[in-house]
């Protein structure tokens, strides 16, 4: 697969456990336009899977269920690899590293 | 939730842009991010910002699924496009039902009838042997005496086992029942490898008489009488062998079918002890033979063995062995061999409606192509593809092909169970057939290929449709699908005409067999078979019980008239008895040239029940008693072939010889000759004696009623039962049936090949009438300006009927032409019509032309009618 740097920043953002769409959005500043498709191909190619929110959690919050992401077996070393291999994003990662905000 | 009421209107807004099968999970995701932002503080700006950001989204995978999205949308535009035209719809699934239907039930008749497997081990090494005599190759049952010979001197077989057709009196509740048996020789159980159910088969001490007093029962009887019990050895049946040990039971799936089943299937099988006279007997044949051939024999070898064998007793035994050969053929032939030419036939009367079916669907998806015209150069115009147009039409007809095949299968499941209780019983396993598993995917399989033979050629003329066509009512395209639905038509005419002459000769040999005038008259005569001399020992005891019998009977109401004869036309199991006749004063001929006739002992009233008419002299009568001279009538056929005229054989004294001491007797009556085994087959020569003169055990009782005869038949039975309870009736029929019986195979050939007629005809014509509509349709514009330059309605509706007539007439030309072709493979199924017969020919081909004629009308009617200012104005 194409591992472009916003892909890259996507796995990236898996693998630190930022589980939706728009959680991911705001630890990668990739507009949404540029995330879901990224997390529509990643499933697709078998990267990550998706499952839904059990409706419990949700209700309990007020909300409707989300859709959760998270990496594959293949997904978490594709994600190394890309990590290796683009330094220059891994320091933007560690750069905006930020303390994480409710899920 | 109100910071996101916008956000959630784009998301749904944009919604319609996802693939219908991920659009719901794409929505509820989307709700759920938006509402997720609840939590934290965007901006109203980000908040859209975002929410567009779904829209590329939603491109992504309108882009990525559109793939895949293809079939489902074509399938469900085509199950859409079949709905909305479902008087299209529902008529291709009915043609294809139609062809359908029959291929199933024929492939299923052909798996499970002609290439069942055998229920015994090394099937093909077992085989039947029968006797042939010269010239004829017709295979013959065979000899006791040749049988044993073979046994003897054959080196080919395990074993070669014979079967002795045989009946059981048994008493069972109140009432004596003929149960059909076999006596068989060692190794017959062993030839066919089966294992008893329960029990054991027959020890070889127990093939000797004395020790044979046991039976082996079929499994259908020991469930049927016995409860299937296990205990059933060792218990006795009282029979009219005397009381029998039944030692064993045999499956039900051993079914050799070797003697005639016209009596019913063997119920019991007895050891066969050789009787004194047997070893010598020679003459004709009644036992079946069957053999297990030893490991690397093929039948052939073993053919060569028999026939070295059969030639060596020709010369031991010129007179009765001189032209005798021997026929081996595989059990397999032997069971399904006679009815394989039927099934022949069958199968190209079922190829022929498929391939009508075919091309009839062709020509509707034509007409319905033509009609999507306009929406297919839309569909271009907009940027379809071709192929994509190509692939939608076939999908569509695909949606058609699965409904038909469906609705075929299910019509087979109908016809299959309809074959198997009515169809003709000397078809084996015809009882057990079904539709499986294997005929269904056949079925599958067959309806795809239809659907897309049928469709590819209207789907490529559709999808070539030029985008002009989009504004075009009429076009040169029109003319050409016409020409092409023409050549359809006129195809389907042809191969329904084919089946239609066929039809047409079968029903034509069919009318010819009814009228064959058998001799006697059929009509309301009662018929009981009896075997009387278990019980009448002695000639006068038998000359007691007829007398007695006969005078009961005649007091029954309604009766006009009673006789009883030993050989009765168109009974089976008939003894049937062959005297060689000498004429006193004239040269004896030699040995292989003998006269011969049948001899047939008659009392008075037979000839009278039967209404056998008198062509010179006096029938037998009353004043011919066992004391007094010898007479006979003999039949025309008979004083013709051995004397100048009747006038010349009455009066004259012959000599008969069949068996003892010869008779002389006096012919005092020409009677017509009677046809005894079918109405197909030649009248006898026969010599009819007075019972009182002849005692003779086996006779046929003939009752005739003043009305209804089977009101008779059990009335006849109780009075015989009231001159002797236990005595056993063999057969009880009326005449008619009897006669019936043997023309039940034409009878059903004659009905299938009219129902295939029928269908063909059927869908040929809709052909014709669904292309004069269409081309009516398309040329309004023509017709409203013949009607406004002075046509008629008469001149309009003769061109409709005339371009009708024309393909009608030309089907009809090369359907004639393709029926003398087809008439050949009928010839053996003719009787006394040639394969030519111009009345069944021009008959079919007049049939086809009314039918035609039929379907212009509606076009016609409809084209005359026309009112021109409408017509024209509408252009």
């Amino acid at each position: 697969m194409r591992l472009t740097v916003p892909t890259t920043l996507v796995l990236q953002a898996l693998a630190q456990g930022h589980p939706h769409g728009f959680d991911i959005m705001e630890a990668t500043g990739l507009p949404s336009g540029t995330v879901y498709p990224i997390l529509r191909r990643l499933d697709a190619e078998g990267l990550v899977r998706s499952r839904w929110e059990r409706d419990g959690t949700a209700r309990l919050e007020q909300r409707p269920p989300r859709r959760y992401y998270e990496l594959t077996a293949s997904g978490r070393e594709a994600a190394a690899a890309a990590i290796a291999r683009y330094r220059v994003a891994t320091r933007v990662l560690a750069a905006m590293a930020t303390p994480r905000s409710g899920t | 939730m109100r910071r996101h009421l916008l956000a959630s209107l784009l998301i749904r807004a944009f919604a319609p842009l996802v693939p219908a099968h991920v659009r719901v999970d794409w929505r509820a995701e989307w709700d759920a991010e938006l509402a997720s932002l609840d939590d934290l503080p965007p901006s109203r700006r980000r908040m859209l910002r975002r929410a567009i950001g779904a829209l590329a989204d939603a491109f992504w995978l309108r882009q990525r699924h559109a793939a895949d999205l293809d079939w489902i949308d074509d399938l469900r535009y085509g199950g859409r496009q079949l709905f909305q035209h479902a008087g299209f719809a529902l008529t291709a699934i009915g043609i294809l039902a139609v062809g359908l239907t029959v291929t199933v039930a024929m492939f299923s008749i052909t798996t499970q009838v002609l290439l069942r497997p055998l229920p015994y081990p090394d099937p093909d090494r077992i085989v039947t042997v029968w006797e042939t005599r010269a010239p004829d190759e017709t295979p013959l049952d065979v000899a006791p005496g040749n049988f044993l010979d073979w046994q003897a001197r054959t080196r080919s077989f395990d074993h070669l086992a014979g079967v002795d057709p045989w009946s059981l009196d048994v008493t069972t509740d109140s009432r004596p029942d003929v149960w059909p048996a076999a006596k068989v020789t060692p190794g017959f159980f062993e030839t066919f490898g089966v294992a008893p159910v329960v029990g054991r088969f027959f020890e070889p001490g127990e093939y000797t008489k004395g020790h044979d007093q046991v039976a082996v029962i079929t499994e259908s009887l020991w469930r049927q009488r016995f409860a299937a019990d296990p205990d059933v050895v060792g218990t006795s049946m009282r029979t009219s062998d005397g009381p029998l040990t039944i030692v064993g039971v045999v499956p039900a799936t051993f079914e050799p079918r070797l003697l005639g089943t016209g009596t019913g299937q063997r119920r019991v099988w007895l050891p066969k002890a050789i009787e004194a006279y047997e070893p010598s007997s020679r003459g004709r044949g009644y036992w079946a033979v069957v053999g297990r051939l030893k490991a690397g024999v093929v039948p052939e070898a073993a053919q060569a063995d028999l026939t070295a064998v059969a030639r060596q007793l020709g010369t031991e035994y010129p007179r009765t062995n001189g032209g005798t050969g021997v026929r081996v053929l595989a059990l397999r032939d032997h069971l399904v061999g006679d009815v394989r030419l039927g099934l022949t036939l069958l199968a190209a009367a079922v190829a022929l409606v498929l391939i009508i079916a075919c091309v009839n669907l062709a020509n509707l998806l034509l007409a319905r192509g033509s009609a999507r015209e306009r929406e297919v150069a839309i569909r271009l115009a907009l940027g379809a593809r071709r192929g994509r147009i190509v692939r939608q039409l076939l999908l569509e007809s695909l949606l058609l092909a699965v409904a038909g095949g469906a609705a075929g299968c299910v019509a087979a499941t109908w016809v299959l169970t309809a074959i198997a209780r009515l169809g003709p019983s000397s078809v084996p396993w015809i009882e057990s057939l079904h539709l499986d598993g294997q005929a269904v995917l056949f079925g599958i399989g067959v309806s795809i290929g239809v659907a897309v033979c049928s469709g590819v050629v209207p789907a490529w003329r559709v999808a070539s449709t030029g985008l002009a066509a989009a504004g075009r009512q009429t076009s040169t395209a029109d003319a050409t699908t016409h020409r092409l639905r023409t050549g359809l038509v006129v195809a389907q005419l042809t191969l329904a005409l084919v089946l239609i002459s066929g039809a047409g000769l079968l029903m034509r040999s069919f009318v010819g067999l009814l009228a064959v005038d058998p001799g006697f008259a059929r009509d309301r005569v009662a018929v009981t078979q009896v075997f009387a001399w278990d019980y009448n020992p002695s000639p006068a005891q038998l000359a007691g019980f007829f007398d007695r019998t006969l005078e009961r009977l005649s007091a029954l109401p309604a009766v006009q008239a009673v006789g009883a004869v030993s050989a009765m036309p168109f009974i089976e199991s008939n003894i049937n008895v062959q005297g060689v006749l000498t004429f006193p004063g004239r040269p004896a001929a030699t040995d292989g040239e003998a006269a011969r006739a049948y001899l047939s002992v008659a009392t008075p009233g037979y000839f009278e029940a039967m209404r056998i008419p008198l062509q010179a002299g006096r029938h037998l009568d009353s004043r011919d008693g066992s004391s007094t001279k010898r007479v006979a009538v003999i039949t025309e056929t008979l004083a013709r072939r051995y004397w100048a005229g009747s006038d010349d054989a009455l009066g004259d004294t012959v000599r008969l010889r069949f068996s003892g001491t010869p008779t002389e007797v006096e012919i005092v009556g020409i009677v017509s000759s009677l046809r005894h085994d079918g109405l197909d087959s030649g009248p006898r020569d026969e010599l009819f004696m007075p019972l009182a003169q002849m005692p003779f055990g086996s006779m046929t009782f003939v009752v005739l009623s003043a009305g209804n005869a089977s009101a008779l038949l059990g009335p006849v039975r109780d009075a015989i039962w009231t001159i002797n309870p236990a005595q056993s009736i063999y057969r009880s029929a009326t005449l008619e049936e009897l006669v019936g019986n043997t023309v039940s195979p034409r009878r059903s050939a004659l009905g299938i090949i009219v129902g295939f007629a029928l269908v063909s005809l059927l869908l040929a014509v809709g052909g014709v009438y669904g292309v004069l509509s269409a081309v009516m349709t398309s040329r309004l514009r023509e017709v409203g300006l013949r009607i406004a330059l002075g046509a008629t309605g008469w001149d309009i509706a003769g061109w409709v009927v005339g371009r009708g007539l024309l393909m009608c007439g030309l089907g009809s030309a090369l359907g004639l032409a393709g029926a003398f072709g087809a008439g050949q493979l009928l010839r053996r199924s003719l009787f006394q019509t040639a394969p030519t017969d111009p009345v069944a020919l021009v008959g079919a081909a007049t049939v086809m032309m009314l039918a035609g004629l039929a379907a212009c009308v509606g076009p016609a009617r409809r084209a005359a009618a026309a009112d021109p200012i409408t017509i024209l104005r509408a252009e």
